[in-house]
C-alpha cells in the first residue's frame, strides 16, 4: 500500500490520495475546529459568568489564564476567536455535506434558480437561472458606455483608464502623506526645542526624511507634467453595441502640446485568462484580432488646435461577441498610442461591446 | 431566447448487479484554456431511481429546452466556449458514469462561417454495458 506524502508536489490534475479520504479528512478537521470552538466559548462564557457565583474556576484557569479571561478585551478576543472557529467548522461542514450526493451540474442548477419538480416531464427540472434569462447572458452590458452623449457622433466612449492617471495618482498620494508625516515630526522636535528638552536622534532622522519627501514630491510634479502635457483623447462613435459587419463611423480627437513621431488608431479583440499559480492570481491576455484604422507620422499638436479625424470602420462577419465570465473575457476595445516628444509614448483603450450577428434589437437611447 | 435544442438518452445494456440511482441531464457550457474553468448550466433535469423504474431505459428519452443566444462557440487561444449535453448516472455500484455529447451553438446570421451541425456520441461506462447518449444540436434558429 502506498501511503500519501504530503510533502510532495502536486502535478497535473491528479489526486496523491482518494477523493473520499480526502473528504473524510477534511471533515474531521472541520468538526475538529467545530469542537474546539464549542469547547473555548464555553469555557470562558462559564470562567466569566458561572464561576464566580459557584466559587470554583480551577478547571478553567488550567487552560484560560487570568489575563485572557478575566479582563473584558482578553474575553472578547478569546470569544471572537471562538466564534470564528464555531462558524468556520460549521460551514464548512454544512458545505461539505451539502457536496455529498450532488454532482456539479446539480448544484450549479440549484443556486440561484431552485430546482422544481416536473410531472409531466417524468422528471425533476430547473428553471432557468434569472441570468439566462436575460438577452445575451454573458455579454457585458456596456450600459456605462452609452450615458455621454457625443458632439460629433452619437455616442463619446470612456477610456478604461490609463496607467499615466495611476501613478499620478499614486506619486501625490505618497507625497502627501510623507512630507505631512514629516511635517508632524518637525513639530515634535520644533517643540522639544522650546521646552529644553531637545529630541536629538529624532531631529537627525528628519534630514534623511526630508530626502525622501522632496523625491516624492518631485516625482508626482514630473507625473503630473507628462500627464498633462499629453492632453486628453476623445473618441466618438455612431452606433453602439456593435454588430459584426455593420459599418461605423469613429470620431477621434487628440489635445495636448506634444511632437508625435506616430499615431495608431486600432481595433483590437483581447483574450483575457485569470487564473491561480500556486497562491498566485494572474491574468494572460492575448490578442486575438488586430485592425489598423489609421496611422500618421509626425504630428505637431497645439494646444489650441486639437488633432481630430473621422474614420469609417466595420467588424469582421464573423466576430465573436463580447464575452464576460468570472475567469475568462474576449474584450473587444479602440486603442490610441502615440510615440510622444518629450513626454513618454502612451496608449488609451476605450472598451466596446460587440453583440453576436443578429441579436435582440438593440435600443436607440437617441 | 434562441434556437431550441432536443436531447434523448438511452441505456443499451445494463448489468443484472447494477442498480442505478438517479439520472441527471444537464445542457452546459463551459470553458477551456489557460484560464480557470467557467461553467454554467442552462438547462437541467433528473430522474430519481423510482421514477427510472417506470421508465423503459433501453427506450429513448428526450428533453428539449432553448438555448441562449450567447455565448457562441468559440474556438481562441488562451479560451474556448464549449456548449454539451451531459447525461450523468449514478450506480449502486462503483463511480458515477458520465456521457458527454459537444455542439456547436452558433449564429445562422452567417452562413458557411458559422453552422450549427449534428454531434452523436457512445460513451462507454464500465459499470453499465453500452451505454449511450445522442444530442442534437438544431439547424436553424427558432
Amino acid at each position: 500500500m502506498r501511503l500519501p506524502k504530503p510533502w510532495t508536489k502536486k502535478r497535473g490534475s491528479r489526486l496523491l490520495g482518494g477523493a473520499f479520504s480526502g473528504a473524510i479528512g477534511e471533515a474531521m478537521l472541520l468538526a475538529g475546529l467545530f469542537l474546539l470552538g464549542v469547547f473555548t466559548s464555553a469555557l470562558v462564557l462559564f470562567q466569566r459568568f458561572a464561576a464566580a457565583s459557584l466559587g470554583a474556576s480551577g478547571v478553567t484557569d488550567r487552560f484560560v489564564s487570568d489575563e485572557a479571561s478575566s479582563s473584558t478585551l482578553g474575553f472578547w478576543i478569546v470569544m471572537v476567536l471562538s466564534l470564528a472557529m464555531l462558524a468556520l467548522g460549521g460551514g464548512g461542514i454544512v458545505y461539505r455535506l451539502i457536496r455529498i450526493g450532488a454532482s456539479d451540474e446539480r448544484r450549479l442548477a440549484m443556486a440561484g434558480r431552485g430546482v422544481v419538480g416536473d410531472q409531466t416531464a417524468g422528471g425533476e427540472s430547473a428553471r432557468p437561472s434569472s441570468s439566462d434569462l436575460a438577452p445575451m447572458p454573458t455579454v457585458p452590458q456596456g450600459r456605462g458606455l452609452t450615458d455621454s452623449p457625443g458632439v460629433h457622433q452619437s455616442y463619446r466612449l470612456a477610456s478604461d483608464g490609463s496607467n499615466q492617471a495611476r501613478i499620478v495618482a499614486a506619486s501625490a498620494s505618497l507625497s502627501l502623506l510623507w512630507n505631512a508625516t514629516w511635517f508632524v515630526l518637525l513639530a515634535v522636535v520644533v517643540s522639544g526645542f522650546l521646552n529644553d528638552r531637545p529630541r536629538w536622534v529624532l531631529t537627525f532622522l528628519l534630514f534623511p526624511f526630508a530626502g525622501i519627501g522632496w523625491w516624492a514630491f518631485r516625482y508626482f510634479l514630473e507625473s503630473l507634467k507628462k500627464t498633462a502635457g499629453v492632453g486628453a483623447t476623445i473618441v466618438e462613435i455612431s452606433d453602439h453595441p456593435l454588430e459584426p459587419g455593420e459599418p461605423y463611423t469613429l470620431f477621434i480627437s487628440q489635445s495636448g502640446k506634444l511632437n508625435l513621431r506616430r499615431l495608431r488608431i486600432e481595433l483590437v479583440c483581447d483574450e483575457e485568462s485569470t487564473y491561480r499559480q500556486g497562491t498566485d492570481l494572474r491574468i494572460d491576455r492575448h490578442r486575438a484580432y488586430s485592425h489598423i484604422l489609421h496611422t500618421q507620422r509626425d504630428l505637431t499638436i497645439d494646444p489650441h488646435h486639437p488633432w481630430e479625424q473621422e474614420l469609417g470602420f466595420s467588424l469582421p462577419a464573423d466576430a465573436m461577441h463580447s464575452f464576460q465570465s468570472a475567469h475568462n473575457a474576449v474584450c473587444w476595445k479602440i486603442t490610441v498610442s502615440g510615440d510622444a516628444r518629450p513626454w513618454p509614448s502612451f496608449c488609451q483603450s476605450f472598451p466596446v461591446v460587440v453583440h453576436p450577428p443578429a441579436g435582440p434589437p438593440i435600443r436607440h437611447p437617441r | 431566447m434562441g434556437q431550441s435544442l432536443a436531447a434523448s438518452w438511452r441505456i443499451g445494456k445494463i448489468a443484472p448487479e447494477v442498480v442505478i440511482d438517479g439520472l441527471e441531464a444537464s445542457v452546459m457550457w463551459y470553458t477551456e484554456g489557460k484560464g480557470d474553468e467557467d461553467l454554467n448550466v442552462h438547462h437541467f433535469r433528473r430522474w430519481s431511481d423510482d421514477q427510472l423504474k417506470e421508465l423503459d431505459l433501453t427506450q429513448s428519452h428526450g428533453f428539449q429546452c432553448s438555448l441562449p443566444l450567447t455565448p457562441l462557440s468559440y474556438e481562441g487561444t488562451l479560451v474556448r466556449i464549449r456548449w454539451c449535453v451531459r447525461l450523468r448516472l449514478f450506480c449502486s455500484v462503483g463511480r458515477d458514469s458520465v456521457a458527454q455529447v459537444p455542439f456547436q451553438l452558433t449564429s445562422d446570421a452567417v452562413p458557411g462561417l458559422l453552422t450549427s451541425r449534428m454531434a452523436v456520441v457512445t460513451a462507454a461506462v464500465d459499470q453499465l454495458d453500452g451505454t449511450s447518449a445522442a444530442g442534437r444540436a438544431p439547424a436553424g434558429r427558432s
